[in-house]
C-alpha cells in the first residue's frame, strides 16, 4: 500500500522536474518527486542549446549546479553556438556544454583526431571523420570561408593493448567483444595507472603515424585535439588534465554514445543534489490519473495503478518529458479539471510545448526538438517552483500535516 | 489423440502463448538504452551485455529465424546471431529490476531476462551445478545449520570451513554468513491448521480492498504470516515480533507452514523445481485467502515473488493462474499492511489515527539518527516505502533515506565465489552512504540486503525496521 504525503508533488523524470524539485526543496519545502513520464537521460547528450531561452541569464542556475559538483560548464557567446562533433559523424550546436565536449568545437582551427576503440563497435572513427569532413566542406561552401575549418583525422586504439585488464578472462567471438560496454571502459580510464597507459599509447601511436605537417606542428605546440567516444565517467576532468600533462594532447569527448555519458553525468549530479536537498524520489510509480481541485480545500492527488494508492500533496508540478514517450506522455493524459486547481498545479518543461487542440486534447507542438526541450527544461522547472514557493507554508513541513490532505 | 500427446500439445500451446506475450513485450523496446543507463552491473562489468541485449534483443532474435524462413528471406535486422557469452551474461543479471523502472516503454527487461534464463535454451554448461542446486534450495543450508548448531555457528567462520566452502562448494569464503538461530521459528510457533477450501469462492473478496475509501473494502483483520527461510532458520525473533505487533493492533494471526517462496530456485534457474514449489505455495495460500485471510510477509523479496513473479514468469500451470492472481491480490508486505490497517482504523473510528511506536527500541534508544536502505524489490514493487514512513514516526530520531541504489547481493548471487567481487563493486555506493552516517546504524526490510551491508561495513548495526520500533499501536 502506498500512501505518502508531501507539500509539493513533482511528476516528471526530466530536467524540468528535477529542477523544480530541487529548487523547492532548497526553499525548505517537503518534496516528493515521481520520475514518471520521462526516462530520457540515456538519450541526453549533455549539452544545452539556448535558442528558445527568453531570459537574459538563462543558464546561471545550471552553471552553478554543475560547478558545485566540480564539473564546469562552458558558455558560448550569444548567437555563436559551439559546433560539436558526434560519433555518428554529424554535428550538434550547443550554447552551454561541459568542457570535454567544448574542447571538440569544430569552429576552432586546431586539428582534431577522432580515436575509436577496436573492441567498441558502436563508433567507427574513419566513417565519422569522413562524414564530418564532408559537413565542414558544405559549411565552408555556404559561409564562403573555408580557412578556419580544422583538419579531421581518424585512428583506432586497441583496448587489448592499452587496457588489457578490461578484457582479461573474456574470449572474443569472431574477433569481436560484443558484450563490451563503455561504462566499464570509462571507469577504468579514471584509474591513475590506466590514464598513464592511455597517454602512453596515444603518444606512441602519434609518433608512428604519418601525420600531415600542420597536424604535426599542432601536436608540437600542444594544440592537437584527440576526440574519444568517452573520457571517463565521473572524473573526466581529471583524465583530461592528466593526459594533457603527460602528452600535451587536448582530450575531448564526442557526443553520441548510448546510453549517453553526458546524460548519465547530468543525472548523477542532479541525483546527488536531490538527495542532499532531502527530496524523496520514487521511481517506478506510474501516474495514471490526476485529480486536482475537486473542491477548493482538497489537496492535489495523484492516483496510481496498484491497489489504488494515493499520493497526496498540496501542490503539484507536472513536468512530463516528451523526448522518449511523446504519445502516451502524462501531459497528453491530463484531464481538463487540472485547470481548476486554483494555482496549485503548475506545468513545466516539455509541457510548455503543448497546446490544446479544438477537441480540448493536449498535443505536442510540431517542430520541437530534443535540444529545445533540454535547453528550457531546467529553467522551466525553476520557474514552476518559484511560482509555488510563496504559497507554501514551509513551517508546516514534517509529518504534522497527516490527515489534512483529502482523505 | 492420446492423453500424452494432448498433454504435450497443451504445454506447447502454453509455451507459445508465453513466447508471443513476451515477444510483444520485447517489441515495445525502442532500443533507447535507458535500461543500460540504469543497470548497476553495466558500470562494474566491462563485458556485461546489459538488459537490452539479454532481454528484448534476445527474444527478438529467437523469433527472427522463423520469420525469415517463413518469409523466404527477411530483412535481417535482428537476425544476427547473438554470441556465445550471452548465456553466461544471463546468469550475471542481478535481478534488481532497475531496468524495469527505467524503461519508458514498459518492456520490463528484467522479466524477459528471467524468462530467458528459466527457458533453459541459453543455459551454458554449469560448472557449479551442485553449488547452484544447493543455493537454489537455500533452506537446506538452514535446516542443516539449525540442526547442527551451535557447532555450525562455531565452525562456519573458521578458516578451514571457509576454505572448503570457497574451493569445494564455490561459495565465497570472504562472505560473512549470518549465524543460525538457536531455535527454528516453527518450533516456537507451530503452523496453524490450514482451513479447507470453501465450496464456493467468497465473492465478497473478489479483489483487494480499495484504499482510502471509508465504509467499504476494509481489511479482514485476519492475517496468515509467511515466515520464509530467513525467519525460520536465522531470525525467529523477528517472526515473534511480527506476530506480537499484529496481535497488539487487534489482528488475528495464524502462521503458515514454513516453505520457501521459490525465489532462490527462480534466480538459479531450476525451472521445474521452481514450478513445483510455486504450485504448492499457491495451493496452500489459496486456502487461506478464500477463507478471508490476508497473507503478510516480513521479507520484501518473498512478498514480491509471490505477488508478481509467480504469474509474470509463467510459473503457474494454466489451471492455477486465477488462483495465483487471487492470492497475489491479498499478499502484503508487513509495512504496507500496517499502513493499510491505519487507514482502515481511521475509517472505523471516524477520526484520524496513526500507527506509531511509543518509543524507540534496541539501539535506536541511544541514537540521534539512523539510515534506511530501500531494497531494489521494494522499489520495483512501486508501492512506496512504508517502513520509511513508519520509521520517521520514531520520536527524536532522524531517519536518513540513503537513496544509494542497489546493494549488489541479489539474494544467493552475492554468495557465489565468482560473483562476490561483483556484488561488492555494485554495493560501493551504498557502502559510502552508510559510512557517511554519523553512526552506522541501518534499517532495511530485506534480509540479504542486511547481510550485504554487514559485509560492506562490518562495524554497521543492521536490522529489520520493525526491530527499531517498539510497541507499535494506534495513536
Amino acid at each position: 500500500m502506498l500512501d505518502e504525503k508531501a507539500q509539493l508533488v513533482v511528476v516528471g523524470g526530466g530536467l524540468a522536474a528535477y529542477a523544480a524539485a530541487l529548487a523547492a526543496a532548497r526553499q525548505g519545502i517537503e518534496v516528493l518527486l515521481i520520475p514518471d513520464g520521462g526516462k530520457s537521460w540515456a538519450l541526453f547528450g549533455g549539452s544545452f542549446a539556448a535558442r528558445v531561452q527568453t531570459q537574459s541569464e538563462p543558464f546561471e542556475a545550471l552553471v552553478e549546479l554543475y560547478a558545485s559538483a566540480a564539473y564546469p560548464l562552458v558558455a558560448a557567446k550569444p548567437a555563436e553556438p559551439f559546433v560539436l562533433p558526434t560519433t555518428m559523424g554529424t554535428v550538434r550546436a550547443a550554447d552551454l556544454t561541459p568542457e570535454e565536449f567544448q574542447a571538440g568545437d569544430l569552429r576552432r582551427p586546431d586539428p582534431i583526431l577522432l580515436v575509436g576503440w577496436r573492441e567498441l563497435p558502436a563508433f567507427s572513427p574513419a566513417w565519422a571523420a569522413a562524414a564530418i569532413r564532408q559537413r565542414l566542406v558544405e559549411w565552408a561552401g555556404r559561409s564562403g570561408d573555408g580557412s578556419a575549418a580544422p583538419t579531421v583525422l581518424a585512428g583506432t586504439l586497441a583496448i587489448s593493448q592499452v587496457l588489457p585488464q578490461l578484457l582479461s578472462g573474456h574470449t572474443p567471438v569472431d574477433g569481436d567483444y560484443p558484450g563490451f560496454n563503455w561504462r566499464a571502459l570509462a571507469r577504468e580510464m579514471e584509474q591513475p595507472e590506466s590514464r598513464r597507459r592511455l597517454a602512453s599509447a596515444l603518444n606512441q601511436a602519434l609518433v608512428k603515424a604519418d601525420l600531415p605537417r600542420p597536424v604535426r606542428q599542432a601536436r608540437d605546440e600542444g594544440r592537437l585535439r584527440v576526440a574519444l567516444p568517452v573520457v571517463g565517467l565521473n572524473l573526466s576532468q581529471s583524465v583530461r588534465r592528466e593526459v594533457y600533462d603527460l602528452t600535451g594532447l587536448v582530450l575531448c569527448e564526442l557526443i553520441g554514445l548510448l546510453p549517453a555519458p553526458g546524460g548519465i553525468r547530468a543525472k548523477t549530479i542532479l541525483d546527488k543534489a536531490l538527495v542532499s536537498a532531502g527530496v524523496a524520489v520514487r521511481p517506478g510509480w506510474k501516474v495514471t490519473r490526476i485529480v486536482a481541485g475537486e473542491k477548493p480545500t482538497a489537496c492535489g492527488r495523484v492516483q496510481g495503478t496498484e491497489e489504488g494508492f494515493a499520493i497526496t500533496g498540496e501542490y503539484l508540478v507536472l513536468a512530463p518529458d516528451l523526448a522518449t514517450d511523446p504519445l502516451s506522455c502524462l501531459a497528453a493524459r491530463l484531464p481538463h479539471d487540472f485547470r481548476q486547481a486554483e494555482g496549485r498545479l503548475v506545468r513545466a518543461g516539455a509541457a510548455l510545448y503543448l497546446y490544446t487542440d479544438d477537441k480540448g486534447k493536449m498535443r505536442p507542438v510540431s517542430g520541437g526538438t530534443h535540444a529545445f526541450l533540454w535547453a528550457s527544461g531546467y529553467q522551466a522547472g525553476q520557474e514552476a517552483a518559484a511560482n509555488l514557493v510563496g504559497r507554501i507554508d514551509t513551517q508546516a513541513a514534517g509529518g504534522s500535516r497527516v490527515g489534512e490532505c483529502g482523505r | 489423440m492420446s492423453l500424452t500427446s494432448l498433454s504435450r500439445e497443451s504445454t506447447v500451446c502454453q509455451e507459445s502463448e508465453q513466447s508471443l506475450e513476451s515477444l510483444v513485450a520485447a517489441d515495445a523496446c525502442l532500443r533507447c538504452t535507458a535500461c543500460l543507463a540504469a543497470c548497476p552491473l553495466v558500470e562494474v562489468l566491462p563485458h556485461y551485455a546489459g538488459p537490452k541485449r539479454l532481454g528484448p534483443d534476445l527474444w527478438r532474435q529467437q523469433q527472427a529465424p522463423a520469420v525469415e524462413d517463413g518469409a523466404g528471406g527477411g530483412h535481417g535486422l535482428f537476425t544476427r546471431r547473438l554470441p556465445d557469452p550471452l548465456p553466461y551474461d544471463l546468469d550475471l543479471c542481478l535481478g534488481c529490476r532497475r531496468c524495469n523502472l527505467a524503461c519508458p516503454s514498459g518492456v520490463e527487461p528484467a522479466r524477459l531476462i528471467a524468462l530467458n534464463r528459466l527457458s533453459g535454451r541459453h543455459r551454458h554448461e554449469r560448472k557449479t551445478a551442485f553449488r547452484d542446486w544447493f543455493l537454489g534450495r537455500a533452506y537446506l543450508l538452514g535446516k542443516a545449520g539449525t540442526t547442527l548448531r551451535p557447532l555450525a555457528n562455531v565452525m562456519l567462520p573458521t578458516r578451514p570451513v571457509r576454505f572448503a566452502l570457497h574451493h569445494v562448494m564455490g561459495i565465497s569464503g570472504e562472505r560473512v554468513l549470518p549465524p543460525f538461530a538457536n531455535r527454528r521459528f516453527s518450533s516456537l510457533h507451530q503452523p496453524s491448521p490450514r482451513p479447507q477450501l470453501p465450496a464456493a469462492p467468497d465473492t465478497r473478496r473478489s479483489g483487494p480492498p480499495a484504499a482510502a475509501e471509508c465504509g467499504r473494502g476494509m481489511l479482514s483483520r485476519k492475517v496468515v504470516y509467511f515466515p520464509g527461510c530467513q525467519v525460520e532458520y536465522y531470525e525467529p525473533e523477528l517472526g515473534e515480533l511480527v506476530l506480537n505487533t499484529l496481535a497488539r493492533l487487534g489482528v488475528e494471526t495464524a502462521v503458515d507452514e514454513v516453505a520457501c517462496c521459490g525465489l532462490p530456485l527462480i534466480a538459479n534457474a531450476w525451472t521445474k523445481a521452481a514450478r513445483d514449489q510455486v504450485t504448492a505455495n499457491v495451493e496452500r495460500l489459496l486456502a487461506w485467502v478464500e477463507n478471508g485471510w490476508d497473507v503478510v510477509f516480513s521479507s520484501s523479496s518473498c512478498g514480491l515473488t509471490v505477488r508478481h513473479d509467480y504469474l509474470s514468469l509463467h510459473l503457474i500451470p494454466p489451471n492455477l493462474r486465477e488462483a495465483a492472481a487471487r492470492v497475489a491480490e491479498h499478499v502484503y508486505d508487513l509495512g504496507s499492511y500496517l499502513l493499510r490497517l491505519e487507514q482502515d482504523e481511521s475509517c472505523r473510528r471516524g477520526k484520524q489515527v496513526q500507527i506509531s511506536p511509543n518509543k524507540a527500541s534496541g539501539v535506536a534508544k541511544h541514537l540521534a539518527g539512523i539510515g534506511y536502505h530501500t531494497p531494489c524489490h521494494v522499489e520495483a514493487a512501486a508501492q512506496g516505502r512504508p517502513w520509511l514512513t513508519l520509521l520517521r514516526r520514531l520520536p527524536d530520531v532522524e531517519v536518513v533515506d540513503l537513496q544509494a541504489g542497489c546493494c549488489g547481493i541479489a539474494g544467493t548471487y552475492g554468495l557465489k565465489r565468482e560473483k562476490y567481487g561483483v556484488a561488492r563493486a555494485v554495493g560501493r555506493g551504498l557502502q559510502q552512504a552508510v559510512l557517511a552516517l554519523d553512526q552506522p546504524v541501518v534499517a532495511t526490510e530485506c534480509e540479504t540486503c542486511r547481510m550485504q551491508i554487514r559485509d560492506l561495513v562490518p562495524q554497521a548495526q543492521v536490522m529489520h525496521p520493525l526491530q527499531l520500533l517498539d510497541g507499535l499501536c494506534f495513536v
